[in-house]
């Protein structure tokens, strides 16, 4: 009888002490942002349905933006930025695959990667992100630029008075540790 | 004239493409939210406004001489419309044709993402402004013998000026499209049009079908096409095939081909005489023909520009049905264009 307590001890020390260390952060929650300023227009808009995984072990981080619900106010707009320019029906996913230099719970992270956007790859991109904990999840926000041109997204010579080829791009994300 | 094997065609081809295609195709249907004629199932998309300006120019039968139809009077129509859900249009237009105003209303009644097809509700109420008579078969002279009056009796009596409930008509369309690989997209558009007045021989309540569809050549270049199949138009004579050989002069006819054969023949008809009746006094019969366009779409960033070549020059929709002007057969045909402009009335957030 002892002997049984102490195995069944053992093993629930085991087993909380592994559940307890946590090996994956999950993102549950995020939404994208983005803007192009010229001194004619200013197209703002969001969406994207955004997963990712961080992988405390190996710092390895992935995330990938769902692209089809990206919209702007202007309907029209949103869907010429669909057919003609992100094409999305062809390339419905925006992905970002790289390591982070630490991992913190709040302050600044660096992550430097592979940016995948438009069948076109772009290497050592950096992404910088602010962490900033609440209760059990933690919120990121990151502002970076994406070229078109870099992408392979041309802009037609009528239209460069009205899109810039630099888009800034606001993410938000609640990880999850899990 | 058999309207019906091309709608069934169209129809087969619409509805067979949802068994052989099992994977949703994205993106969108139509590049704005009309066609030529008729608007696509294309939501405008809330507290977003459409401006419209379309042209349609005379006839291009003459060619440079009247610069393809530029040099006679267009038909113009100036458009607004405004979303008020996603789902939900409201709109108003002036036609220069008959001065025309019309409230028209655009609902989405079925999505393509849930339902094979996507299926819309179209709505049109007209009033034509200008003034608009018909002349009594019998005429009655007038006696008094004082000019003034007598004219003004003559008018009176001969004539009957159509009160403003009479110039009113509406018009009640279903808009199924369905995309049905990524460059095409086909629309097919049954309509009911209401007429509260017609002449003679004209009934007030007419249908048609409506098909439509593009083909997209390049990211921002579609090939459109769209055609209104309608059993009766609003031509003047008894039966088609005689109004087809109308001349510019009553009781001359043109000569059939049997005729033309026949009396070259047996020498009864000189060829200066065919020449004269099938083409110098040969004038298009208005509204004998099944409106047809073909054109181009071309997208220039939150532009839309339709340039087209057409028989119809209707733009009003309550005044589609009542057919084609010209005739491409004859050589006849009007150019045509269609501008499109969005903008958002939408405050955008501050997300930054």
């Amino acid at each position: 009888m002892r002997g049984l307590f102490l195995v069944l001890g053992i093993f629930f020390l085991a087993s909380t002490s592994l559940f307890s260390q946590t090996k994956i952060w999950k993102v549950t929650d995020g939404k994208m942002y983005f803007k192009s300023e010229t001194e004619i227009e200013t197209i703002q808009g969001d969406g994207g349905r955004v997963t990712g995984t961080l992988d405390l072990s190996t710092k390895k981080i992935l995330i990938e933006i769902g692209l089809f619900d990206l919209k702007t106010p202007n309907r029209l707009q949103t869907s010429h930025m669909h057919d003609n320019y992100l094409e999305t029906p062809l390339f419905p996913i925006a992905k970002f695959e790289g390591t982070v230099d630490s991992i913190k719970e709040s302050g600044e992270v660096k992550a430097k990667g592979v940016l995948d956007i438009h069948g076109k790859k772009k290497d050592n991109f950096v992404i910088t992100g602010n962490l900033e904990k609440k209760e059990d999840t933690f919120e990121q926000l990151s502002y970076f630029t994406v070229i078109l041109p870099d992408f392979g997204i041309q802009i037609p010579s009528l239209v460069f008075l009205k899109l810039n080829k630099n888009i800034q791009v606001k993410v938000k994300l609640i990880w999850k540790p899990e | 004239m058999k309207v019906q094997l091309p709608i069934w065609f169209f129809v087969l081809l619409f509805v067979g493409s949802v068994s052989v295609q099992s994977q949703t195709v994205y993106g969108s249907t139509f590049m704005g939210s009309s066609l030529i004629f008729m608007p696509t199932t294309e939501e405008v998309g809330k507290k977003n406004l459409v401006f419209r300006f379309n042209h349609r120019f005379g006839n291009a039968k003459s060619g440079l001489k009247d610069f393809y139809g530029l040099d006679e009077g267009s038909n113009t129509q100036l458009a607004l419309d405004y979303g008020i859900t996603d789902k939900w249009m409201v709109g108003i237009a002036r036609t220069s044709f008959y001065k025309t105003t019309e409230l028209r209303t655009k609902y989405t009644l079925l999505s393509e993402g849930t339902f094979p097809f996507q299926v819309s509700f179209f709505g049109v109420a007209g009033q034509e402004n200008s003034d608009q008579s018909i002349s009594y078969t019998t005429y009655t002279q007038s006696w008094t013998g004082n000019t003034t009056i007598d004219t003004k009796l003559n008018n009176d009596l001969n004539e009957y000026q159509l009160t403003t409930t009479d110039k009113r008509s509406y018009l009640a369309s279903l808009l199924i499209s369905r995309k049905i690989t990524d460059r095409i997209s086909l629309q097919i558009s049954p309509m009911y049009v209401h007429r509260n007045f017609t002449t003679f021989r004209i009934s007030n309540d007419r249908t048609g079908v409506d098909i439509g569809g593009r083909i997209k050549i390049t990211k921002r270049v579609d090939l459109t096409f769209e055609s209104i199949f309608t059993p009766k138009r609003d031509y003047s004579g008894t039966n088609y095939a005689t109004e087809e050989l109308k001349t510019d002069y009553t009781s001359i006819t043109q000569y059939t081909s049997d005729q033309i054969n026949t009396g070259l023949a047996n020498r009864s008809l000189t060829l200066a005489d065919i020449i004269y009746r099938n083409i110098y006094l040969d004038t298009p019969v208005k509204y004998n023909t099944i409106p047809v366009a073909i054109g181009v779409d071309i997208e220039t960033g939150g532009h839309v520009f339709q340039f087209f070549v057409s028989n119809s020059r209707a733009i009003a929709h309550t005044q589609l049905l009542r057919g084609g002007e010209y005739d491409f057969f004859k050589k006849e045909y009007c150019l045509g264009f269609n501008i499109l402009r969005q903008f958002s009335l939408d405050t955008p957030k501050e997300v930054w």
